[in-house]
């Protein structure tokens, strides 16, 4: 060997060494840092009645060997198990497409409902939240090592390029062609948050064109434990007889694929999209910066009607500018079809529109006056109230209706916190922070963020179910882009 | 040098970190701080504060939890001996109150239940106990109309009417933030509801859109089991009769049916039990001190000889049995036992060679029924004999758990999986309030006594007695319960071994016998038959005795729950004052089968 071969051996040697003991290891105190979350303490302590919170207290926090992070709540005496897989999409969402996503699922799906399928009361939930898509399992405490093992076995094994093709499948047949308005939302949201529109909406097309290297890429990308969170509300504790073992069975079954790291410590960190590069500076059916339409040909909606979504990136970097969104939003809705997904800094605001054959472009002009006069009229508090109500209180009854999985709320947490130490008093905050809002505050940030025509810019729209007569009417004051 | 190429290298060191076996102490777990739960305040710490006072003294941070940790434990271990407590009372205007503890989110349950349904309908206005029902959502005075409704739905919450053979509920979820609202409108409710023509129509026209119950008996069936003709028709049809009445006669059944005596409210909220109990006195404090209406006990109907009741229905096959179960929660709750024992039970060594019994239990507040089915038995002789045999055993095993220790086994390991589904099904406050609403009455009053009862046996669930070896260490239990005898068989069963093996076996069958002895019994049970097929003959050579104690005879025909139309019930039929029973009642829509495969739910409005 010589010189330079040895020299080049004891190199590849030293930074394998190094990268084992530094970005390899898995589950000591080096790679996570201490959560101390904010809970209060040091005030007089607010009953979580008043502010319809869940009365919990702050998790249990872990690294599993694989990377994962694991939050556990526990709740003495319950007898359910809630356990909550956070898997990522937007963190690789050039790569990962929602063809590939759907087919992961597809497969966990059936690994996973066929395991439960032999534990008693066992429920699966397949969920998404922005930027994530979210595995649930619901049961009894008493079967929770079962339900961990099922969980950690599906992670193991379901990804083999077999099953992963059979998913591919099943996905294929029953597919139908998604109607105007998903492909409109999928489209705005691709165009505001600049991904691919193959990242949003799975076509048909899409799912043909998954070889089998895709397949295995998109279900590594999608379930790298090294990006995901593990939520776990239990009775028990994890350091329990029995249920120690089944969460290190996790940890070891679930295996990451090959990589430096350990992932990122944070929650807040792994689950955040990353703030889109391009901010736009564009309104609507203004003379200066205006937006162009992108549309997508088709077919219209029933009573030839075309789809246009409006809307918007809203920064939120504070629970406050979030809950002020949501208010907003709640308080619009009653007028318009208005959606809003928080996802910590920013916020996506999305208002759906029907648009007629007859004039397609006054539907939109009509649309975007509703909204200034909403703006301009000052909400009294009691609707103020009644909002922050409606919105607060269906979100503890379907909690409870739904099983009382505290892991639903405290995903829903994660989205609400900035980082991770306001997790816990997020959602209290969020709801303390709603009732107290002023009416002056919210019409002043209507005003800011709401408003298509003045305001803070940023606005974009998409269009689908868009024939040729619409096309020609809409080009006639609007700059058109085909997608 | 890329990744792909170092990766090979990596892989063993890696490995390592994948395959180190799972360690508490090498997690960085935080363990649970003193109760701070709940708390909202801004930051008082920042990050870099946080992780210095973390690493500042790790040890001594362990001691300090290390110190913390026997007081917590030691308050566990204290709330853990005391047993939960669930308050009972009737109030001095004759309404029932029951609220119970559920914290696990801030949420409260509020159920109206009234214990008439269905089969309190008047011959000639069917369909009449439904549409009240629905008129309640009308308001009055004080509710406008919807405005019960628009309570709980204003703020995120859910309303819901379940109206059955027997018991009535209005149900409802809200945030405790909005519970009193909730509390005002049940308070609200039954006073002088309105009665204007147009908002009947309106009640109408919503019940009659209600969907049909899907009945897994025949009604026919149902009521000869329950011996109560007025569980034969079908409680939400809505005829003309119903179109035609007058004001009036809308406001004079709604006064005549719906009456706070016969109620039962039920909270169910993260508060003390006591402290819900002071939200709901001061509503009810104005209404004038009555006695509660004596309501009639679901007990089940007597057997009336050596054979079981024959009902004609068409399209039978002769090979079911239907039994009414006490219509407690307890007796619910046992009769699930038994019917997850019976869809279990191994073969008799007389049985013939396919014999099978399938059992389901179709659940109601008041008016379950537990349908046995058999197979493979022998034609001439009818499912009588095979279903009797299979009972007997049971019967046999309750006294003398050792003639067939597996069966008691199994007895047991079904009154586990029951407790546990129980428990398990109630964990949300929603349906722990559905549940209690049908829970047994309570005889004393507030004032004879303490108000709080244990949870457990409110709840009925099915707690086996302490086993012989348990309560003195000897043999089986000195609380024996008379078997029921095998058909042919000259008396009880023969006597099993005792001894060691006995006093260590369950006592659960024993319980089952003593808490549903009827349900042993095909004498008390009513055979389905097609219009053209044979009565087979009797397997028992005479009627069961009655109870030799004086105790009230479990078989009473039950009582209408309020003064029903005359010509209803025979006036012989009703049960005398003296007895007070509590009363019958109807089907949950919502209710949540412990057993899927072995219970049928009925359904609501």
């Amino acid at each position: 060997m010589s010189r330079w071969a040895r020299t080049r051996a004891a190199l590849v040697v030293g930074v394998a060494v190094v990268g084992g003991l530094t970005g390899g290891c898995r589950c000591n105190k080096e790679t996570l840092a201490p959560i101390v979350f904010e809970t209060g303490s040091d005030r007089e302590p607010v009953d979580p009645n008043s502010v319809l919170a869940p009365p919990w207290e702050p998790p249990l926090v872990a690294q599993l060997d694989n990377g994962a992070v694991m939050h556990w709540l526990r709740e003495t005496d319950s007898p359910a198990f809630h356990v909550r897989v956070l898997l990522p999409t937007a963190v690789d969402a050039d790569k990962l497409s929602a063809a590939a996503t759907t087919a992961a699922l597809e497969a966990i799906e059936l690994r996973l409902s066929a395991r439960l399928r032999r534990i008693f009361d066992a429920r699966l939930e397949l969920s998404s939240r922005p930027g994530r898509v979210e595995i649930a399992i619901h049961g009894r405490d008493a079967d929770a090592e079962e339900l961990l093992a099922a969980l950690a076995s599906t992670f193991a094994d379901a990804g083999n390029p077999k099953l992963l093709a059979i998913a591919q499948g099943k996905v294929l047949a029953r597919h139908r062609e998604a109607g105007p308005s998903a492909l409109a939302a999928a489209a705005l949201a691709s165009k505001l948050l600049d991904h691919p529109l193959a990242h949003e909406y799975a076509s048909k097309q899409d799912l043909l064109d998954l070889s089998k290297n895709r397949l295995e890429k998109g279900w590594s990308l999608l379930t790298d434990p090294r990006d995901a969170v593990v939520l776990v509300h239990s009775g028990r504790s994890p350091a329990d007889e029995g249920m120690s073992e089944a969460v290190a069975r996790l940890g070891t079954r679930w295996k990451a694929p090959i990589g430096f790291g350990s992932g990122k410590p944070n929650v807040t960190d792994r689950l955040r999209a990353p703030a889109p590069k391009r901010i736009a500076d564009t309104f609507l059916l203004t003379e200066q910066a205006p937006a162009s339409l992108s549309f997508h040909p088709g077919k219209p909606e029933r009573g030839n009607r075309a789809v246009v979504m409006i809307g918007r990136v809203i920064p939120t970097p504070t629970i406050e500018s979030r809950t002020l969104a949501r208010l907003c939003q709640r308080l619009l809705q009653e007028e318009l079809d208005v959606r809003l997904l928080v996802a910590g800094p920013i916020s996506i605001l999305a208002i759906k529109v029907r648009v007629s054959s007859t004039d397609p472009v006054a539907s939109l002009q009509r649309i975007i006056a509703r909204m200034q006069v909403f703006n301009a009229t000052p909400q009294p508090r009691e609707r103020l109230e009644q909002a922050a109500n409606l919105w607060l209180g269906a979100r503890v009854v379907e909690a409870s209706l739904s099983g009382e999985d505290w892991t639903s709320l405290w995903s829903e947490s994660i989205d609400l916190a900035g980082n991770d130490r306001e997790i816990f008093v997020a959602l209290a905050r969020d709801a303390q922070g709603m009732l107290e809002l002023e009416p002056e505050q919210v019409q002043a940030y209507m005003a800011e963020w709401f408003d298509p025509q003045a305001g803070q810019p940023g606005w974009m729209w998409a269009a689908a179910g868009v024939d040729d007569t619409f096309r020609d009417k809409l080009a006639a004051s609007i700059r058109l882009v085909e997608q | 040098m890329t990744l792909r190429i170092l990766a090979p290298l990596l892989i063993p060191l890696l490995s390592v970190g994948l395959a180190s076996p799972w360690d508490v102490s090498g997690l960085n777990m935080k363990p649970l701080p003193p109760n701070v739960a709940g708390g909202v305040s801004d930051p008082t710490t920042t990050d870099a504060d946080a992780d210095a006072d973390a690493d500042d003294d790790p040890d001594g941070a362990d001691e300090a939890d290390a110190a913390d940790e026997p007081d917590a434990a030691d308050e566990l271990d204290a709330a853990a001996a005391t047993p939960q407590q669930i308050i009972d009372v009737v109030l001095p205007c004759g309404l029932r109150v029951i609220t119970a503890k559920d914290a696990s989110l801030p949420v409260a349950a509020v159920v109206l239940a009234l214990e008439l349904g269905t089969r309190d309908d008047p011959d000639n206005l069917p369909g009449l106990i439904h549409a009240l029902a629905y008129h309640l959502q009308q308001g009055n005075r004080e509710l406008a109309p919807g405005e019960a409704i628009a309570t709980a739905h204003d703020v995120g919450g859910l309303a819901a009417m379940a109206v059955g053979v027997a018991q009535v509920r209005f149900e409802s979820l809200v945030p405790i933030s909005r519970l009193d609202q909730q509390l005002r409108v049940e308070a609200l409710r039954l006073r002088a509801p309105n009665t204007g023509r147009e908002l009947w129509l309106k009640s109408l026209s919503y019940a009659r859109g209600d969907d049909r119950v899907k009945h897994l008996v025949p009604p026919e069936a149902a009521a000869a089991a329950w011996q109560d003709p007025g569980m034969a028709h079908d409680g939400r049809v809505v005829a003309q009769a119903l179109g035609d009445m007058l004001d009036q006669g809308v406001g004079a059944q709604l006064s005549r049916f719906y009456d706070y005596r016969l109620a039962t409210l039920v909270v169910v909220g993260p508060d003390e039990p006591e402290a819900l109990l002071e939200r709901v006195e001061p509503l009810f404090a104005d209404l004038p001190a009555r006695p509660r209406k004596p309501i009639a006990a679901a007990v089940t109907p007597p057997a009336t000889g050596a054979a079981p009741r024959v009902v004609r229905v068409p399209r039978q096959k002769g090979d079911s049995m239907v039994w009414a179960v006490p219509g407690d929660l307890s007796a619910r709750a046992w009769a699930q036992v038994l019917c997850g024992t019976l869809n279990r039970q191994q073969q008799g060594s007389d049985d013939p060679g396919k014999a099978r019994v399938r059992c389901t239990y179709a659940d109601d507040p008041r008016r379950p029924l537990l349908v046995l089915r058999a197979a493979g038995y022998e034609p001439a002789v009818g499912p009588e004999p095979l279903i009797a045999a299979r009972l007997a055993r049971i019967s046999a095993v309750a006294t003398s758990p050792a003639v067939e220790p597996e069966l008691a086994q199994l007895i047991e390991s079904q009154r586990v999986r029951i407790e546990t589904d129980l428990s398990f099904d109630l964990r949300a406050p929603f349906e722990l309030a559905s549940h209690l609403a049908s829970a047994g009455e309570r005889r004393n009053p507030k004032s004879a006594g303490s108000p709080g009862r244990p949870r457990d046996e409110v709840l009925g669930l099915p707690l086996a007695r302490p086993s012989a070896a348990e309560a003195d260490g000897l043999g089986p239990s000195a609380d024996p319960v008379a078997p029921v005898a095998a058909p042919g068989s000259e008396g009880p069963p023969a006597s099993a071994p005792t001894g060691e093996a006995q006093a260590s076996l369950p006592e659960s069958a024993a319980t089952l016998a003593a808490s549903i002895p009827e349900l042993l019994d095909t004498r008390r049970a009513v055979l389905l038959l097609d219009p053209d097929q044979d009565v087979p003959p009797p397997a028992h050579d005479s009627a069961p005795s009655p109870p030799a104690d004086g105790a009230p005879q479990p078989g009473a025909k039950p009582a209408p729950a309020t003064g029903g139309p005359a010509g209803k019930q025979p006036a012989a039929d009703k049960q005398p004052a003296a007895d007070k029973q509590p009363a019958a009642d109807k089907q949950p829509a919502d209710k949540k089968p412990a057993d899927k495969n072995e219970t049928a739910a009925g359904g609501d409005a």
